[in-house]
C-alpha cells in the first residue's frame, strides 16, 4: 500500500508539469497583454517596453518558462505582475478561503445527496421516490447563477436574514459565526449539483445492493431492514459514493468560481479569473498548480479510503 | 410502516433541531454600524503608487491619502472643475507663461510623520525626471513622459524651504490640469517611503499627506483606509473608508441592497428608478469628463467618403438612447469636447438625430447595402449601447455585425488602430482638459503614437490644437479648442454618442457627498448619520 501512495505521489509530477506547461502556453496564445492591464489605455510603446523587459517579456518563451519551474522548485511561485504582491502571499490565503467554500459545499452535498439517495432507494420507485428524486434533478441542473441570485433574493435582500456578499463583513467583521453567515448560501448554491449526483448514485448504488442475494437472505432469516440497510447495504455501497464524493470536492475547489463571483467569496476562483483577464501569468499558474494539485491529492486519498473502505480494492492493491 | 428505522428518525429531529439554533444563533449576530464609508467600485484598482499608476479606481483611491501642489476642487458640482492649493498654499505664474512659483503650506507631515518641504518636492520630481537620482524610475518617467508632462519640464528648483520653482520650455497653459489627470498622478509621496520601500513594494505601502491613510489591502477584496487625525486642514468625516471591488454588476447591487455597502458607483442602469422608488439617493453629475464615443474608420473602403460618415452620425438617436438605455443618466453628445472641460459648449449640435438627411447623404454618396463591423468589449451590461446603434443604422439600410471580445483583447486591437476591415471601435473616457482631443485627433496621435484609431488627420485641426494649448488667455483657447472640434466634427471620423452622468446612489445615512464633475470624488466631505 506504502508503495502505491508512492507511486502515485510520484505520478502527481508530471500531471502538474503538463498543466502548468499548457496554461503557460494558453496564457501567452491568447491575445491581449498585462502591459494594457499595468499602463492602461494611456501606455507609450516605450512604458510597454520597459515593462515588458522588467517582467522578462522579451525572453523566449522558453526562457521564461524555464525561469519559473526553477523558482517554482524552489518554493517560490513569482511575485504578481499586477498586485506586486507575492504569489503565494495573494494566493495561498485565497485558495484556503476555497477550500473553506468548497469543504462546506462539500459537506451540504453529501448529508443532502446521501439523505435524498438513501430514502429514495428504501422507498424505490413509491411517489416519495418519485417526487425526491425530481426535486433533486430540477435543483441539480438550475443554472448556479440563478439559483445563487434567487437565494441572495430570498435570504439576504427580502428576509435579511443572511449576508449578500463576503466572507465576512467588511467593518468589524471576523470570528467563527461571521464566516459561518456568510457561508451558509454561497455553499448552498454550490452543493445542489453535486447534491444531486451523490442522491442519484447513491440511490443506485443501494438498489443494486438491495438487490444482491446475501440481501434477501438476510431479510428472509429476519433481520431489521433498518440494520440491513445501515450495516448490510452501507458498507457494499460505499465505494461508489465515496468515489462521486471525492470527485466533487476536486470539482467543487475548481469549480465554485461563479459561486465566488456571485456572493463576491474572496476566493482562488474569483482570483484566477481576474487574474486571467488581467494576463497576471505568475497568479494564474499559481493558482492553476494549486487547483491541480488539490484536486489530484482528493483523488489519491479517495483511493486509499477505498481501498480500506473495499477489500475488493485492497486486494487489488496488495501487489504494491 | 415507515422504512426509516426508528434511530434514524430520531438522529434526524435532532440534526434538524441542532440545525435551526443553529442557524438562528448565526443570523443573529448584529450588524456592525459605524462612521464607515464603504464603497462599491465597478472595477479593479491597479497599484497604488500614484507615480506609476493608471487608472480612474487608483486615482479616486490615492485622491483620499495623497495630496498635489495643486489640485482641482471636487467639493463642488459645477463644471469647469476650480483649482485649489493643496500642498502649494499659493501659486504663480510668468506672463510668458514658463516659470511656475508654488508657496508651499507650512507644517505639513506626510502621513510617516516626515516634514513635507521643498526639498521633498524636489526629490519626487526628480523620480521620473533625473536619471541619475538613486530612487529614479524608468516606468515613471514613461508615464509622466506619455502625459506630456516630461516633455515640457526645463527645471526644477527648490528657491528655498518653502517655494519650489518649475520652469518649462514652452507655454502650456494646460500643464496643472495634466498633472491632476490619473494616468499618472502628481502628488507628493513620502521621500522616506520611497526610500524605503523602492519601486516595487511602495505601492504596497503608500505614504502622502491626505485626509486619508492607508490601513491595508487585500486585493480583489478590499481597499482600507482610516482618517489621519494629523491632516493640516479640515479633519474628514469618516473614520473609515472601505473601498470594495465589486466587478460583477448584480453582485454589486446585491451588496448594497443589503446593505454591506452604503455607496454604489454605477448601479445597473435598469434599476437607478427602483433604487430612488425604494428610498436610496441616486446622484448624477451632467458635467462629468466621461464621453462614450465611437470610432469611425476612415481607412475602411466603405466609410472612406465622408457622407457615409455624416450619415451615419445623423442615424444615431441619441436622445433615445439616453432616455431608453441610460434613463436619464447622460447628455446626449455632439462634440468630442467632453461636458467637463473648460471649452465646452453645451449648445452646439453637430448631427441631430435625422434619419432622411442620413438617407439623403448615403444616396448622395452612392453607397448602398452596406455592411460594417463593429468591434466593441463585452462590459457585463448586453453590450446595450452598440445594440441600439445597431438598430438605428438598420434604419436607413445600413447592416452592423457586433464582435464582441473580452477587454484586453480588445483594448490591444483598439490601441493598435483599426484595420481596414473594421468600420467601427468605441470607447468611453476623457479627461478634464481640452488637450484630450489633441491625443484622440492630431495626426501624429494616431497608432501607436496615441488613439487617434480612425486613423483621422486635418493639419488645420493640428494648428488651431497647437495654438490653442499656447495661449496664456483661456477664452481664446477655449475658442481655438471648440474651431478643431467643429472641423473635426465636419469630418465625422467620430462620433460622439453621450455625456454619461456618472450615477452614484447613497444610503440615506450618507450625508454630504458631491458628485462632483470628475471619474473621482472627494471622500472626506461625507458624514454617516445612523
Amino acid at each position: 500500500m506504502g508503495l502505491y501512495v508512492l507511486m502515485r505521489l510520484i505520478s502527481v509530477v508530471p500531471v502538474l508539469l503538463g498543466v502548468s506547461i499548457l496554461v503557460f502556453l494558453l496564457m501567452h496564445l491568447a491575445p491581449g497583454d498585462v502591459t494594457s492591464t499595468l499602463l492602461g489605455p494611456m501606455a507609450s510603446p516605450d512604458a510597454r517596453a520597459a515593462i515588458r523587459e522588467r517582467l522578462g517579456l522579451d525572453l523566449s518563451l522558453f526562457t521564461q518558462y524555464w525561469t519559473w519551474l526553477t523558482l517554482v522548485l524552489q518554493g517560490d511561485l513569482g511575485v504578481s505582475w499586477v498586485h506586486r504582491h507575492e504569489v503565494a502571499d495573494l494566493v495561498l490565503p485565497k485558495f484556503f478561503n476555497t477550500v473553506i467554500l468548497a469543504s462546506a459545499a462539500a459537506l451540504i452535498a453529501y448529508l443532502v445527496g446521501f439523505f435524498a439517495g438513501f430514502v429514495a432507494a428504501s422507498r424505490a420507485y413509491s411517489l416519495s421516490d418519485r417526487i425526491l428524486m425530481g426535486v433533486m434533478l430540477i435543483l441539480g441542473n438550475t443554472p448556479l447563477y440563478w439559483l445563487g441570485l434567487i437565494l441572495v433574493f430570498l435570504f439576504a435582500l427580502t428576509w435579511r436574514w443572511l449576508p449578500a456578499t463576503g466572507m465576512v463583513s467588511v467593518v468589524d467583521g471576523g470570528g467563527v459565526l461571521d464566516v459561518l453567515r456568510h457561508l451558509i448560501l454561497p455553499a448552498t448554491a454550490s452543493a445542489l449539483p453535486s447534491a444531486a449526483l451523490v442522491a442519484r448514485v447513491t440511490r443506485a448504488s443501494y438498489l443494486e445492493i438491495l438487490n444482491q442475494n446475501y440481501i434477501r437472505a438476510a431479510r428472509s432469516r429476519g433481520v431489521p431492514r433498518g440494520l440491513i440497510l445501515r450495516k448490510h447495504a452501507l458498507r457494499n455501497a460505499a465505494p461508489a459514493i465515496l468515489t462521486v464524493g471525492g470527485m466533487e470536492l476536486g470539482y467543487l475547489l475548481g469549480g465554485v468560481v461563479f459561486t465566488e463571483v456571485i456572493f463576491a467569496w474572496p476566493g482562488a476562483g474569483n482570483q484566477l479569473y481576474s487574474s486571467i483577464v488581467g494576463r497576471d501569468i505568475p497568479t494564474v499558474q499559481g493558482i492553476v498548480l494549486l487547483i491541480a494539485l488539490a484536486f489530484v491529492l482528493i483523488n489519491l486519498i479517495v483511493d486509499v479510503v477505498n481501498a480500506y473502505v473495499d477489500p475488493r480494492t485492497r486486494t487489488a492493491l496488495s501487489g504494491y | 410502516m415507515s422504512d426509516i428505522p426508528g434511530l434514524c428518525v430520531r438522529r434526524i429531529k435532532t440534526a434538524i433541531v441542532g440545525s435551526v439554533a443553529l442557524f438562528l444563533a448565526i443570523v443573529s449576530v448584529p450588524v456592525h454600524a459605524s462612521g464607515t464609508v464603504v464603497w462599491g467600485l465597478p472595477v479593479g484598482v491597479s497599484v497604488l503608487d500614484p507615480h506609476v499608476s493608471c487608472g480612474w479606481m487608483a486615482k479616486f483611491v490615492d485622491y483620499q491619502m495623497f495630496e498635489g501642489l495643486v489640485e482641482i476642487d471636487l467639493t463642488r458640482p459645477e463644471a469647469p472643475t476650480q483649482f485649489k492649493g493643496q500642498l502649494a498654499e499659493t501659486w504663480e505664474i510668468s506672463e510668458d507663461g514658463l516659470v511656475y512659483t508654488f508657496h508651499l503650506r507650512p507644517g505639513v507631515k506626510f502621513h510617516d510623520g516626515t516634514s513635507f518641504d521643498a526639498a521633498a518636492v524636489k526629490f519626487n520630481f526628480d523620480r521620473f525626471l533625473k536619471p541619475d537620482a538613486p530612487h529614479y524610475s524608468e516606468t515613471a518617467n514613461g508615464y509622466f513622459a506619455f502625459a506630456g508632462i516630461v516633455p515640457l519640464i526645463e527645471s526644477v528648483e527648490v528657491v528655498d524651504q518653502a517655494t519650489v520653482r518649475i520652469t518649462l520650455n514652452q507655454p502650456n497653459n494646460q500643464f496643472l490640469r495634466l498633472g491632476m489627470e490619473d494616468c499618472p498622478q502628481m502628488y507628493m509621496i513620502s521621500p522616506k517611503a520611497i526610500m524605503e520601500y523602492g519601486e516595487e513594494n511602495l505601492a504596497l505601502h503608500p505614504v502622502g499627506t491626505g485626509p486619508f491613510k492607508f490601513v491595508e489591502r487585500q486585493p480583489g477584496v478590499k481597499i482600507e483606509l482610516e482618517r489621519n487625525d494629523n491632516y493640516w486642514g479640515q479633519p474628514a468625516g469618516p473614520d473609515r473608508i472601505i473601498f470594495r471591488e465589486l466587478e460583477d454588476p448584480a453582485t454589486r447591487m446585491n451588496a448594497f441592497y443589503a446593505g454591506e455597502i452604503n455607496i454604489i458607483q454605477d448601479p445597473i442602469w435598469d434599476e437607478l428608478e427602483n433604487l430612488k422608488d425604494e428610498g436610496y439617493i441616486v446622484t448624477k453629475n451632467e458635467n462629468a469628463p466621461t464621453l462614450w464615443y465611437m470610432s469611425l474608420n476612415t481607412r475602411n473602403p466603405q466609410l472612406a467618403d465622408t457622407r457615409v460618415r455624416q450619415a451615419i452620425s445623423y442615424a444615431i438617436n441619441r436622445q433615445g438612447l439616453v432616455d431608453e438605455v441610460l434613463h436619464g443618466f447622460g447628455r446626449p453628445a455632439y462634440t468630442m469636447l467632453n461636458a467637463g472641460t473648460f471649452a465646452h459648449d453645451r449648445d452646439y449640435v453637430s448631427y441631430p438625430y435625422d434619419p432622411d438627411k442620413a438617407l439623403e447623404l448615403l444616396a448622395e454618396a452612392g453607397a448602398e447595402n452596406l455592411r460594417l463591423t463593429f468591434e466593441l468589449p463585452k462590459y457585463g451590461l448586453g453590450e446595450l449601447i452598440e445594440k441600439w446603434v445597431q438598430r438605428d443604422l438598420a434604419k436607413v439600410g445600413i447592416e452592423v455585425d457586433l464582435v464582441a471580445m473580452e477587454w484586453l483583447s480588445y483594448l490591444d486591437r483598439w490601441n493598435a488602430g483599426m484595420p481596414p476591415e473594421v468600420a467601427f471601435t468605441d470607447m468611453i473616457w476623457g479627461m478634464q482638459t481640452p488637450e484630450w482631443t489633441s491625443i484622440t485627433y492630431r495626426c501624429n496621435s494616431q497608432p501607436p503614437n496615441g488613439w487617434n484609431n480612425a486613423w483621422a488627420c486635418n493639419e488645420e485641426v493640428d494648428s488651431l490644437l497647437k495654438a490653442a494649448v499656447r495661449t496664456q488667455d483661456l477664452r481664446e483657447a477655449a475658442s481655438l479648442y471648440q474651431e478643431a472640434d467643429r472641423l473635426m466634427m465636419m469630418e465625422s471620423a467620430y462620433a460622439p454618442l453621450y455625456h454619461y452622468a456618472n450615477p452614484i446612489a447613497l444610503h440615506p445615512s450618507v450625508k454630504g457627498f458631491v458628485n462632483a464633475p470628475a471619474n473621482w470624488w472627494d471622500l472626506s466631505t461625507i458624514t454617516i448619520e445612523e
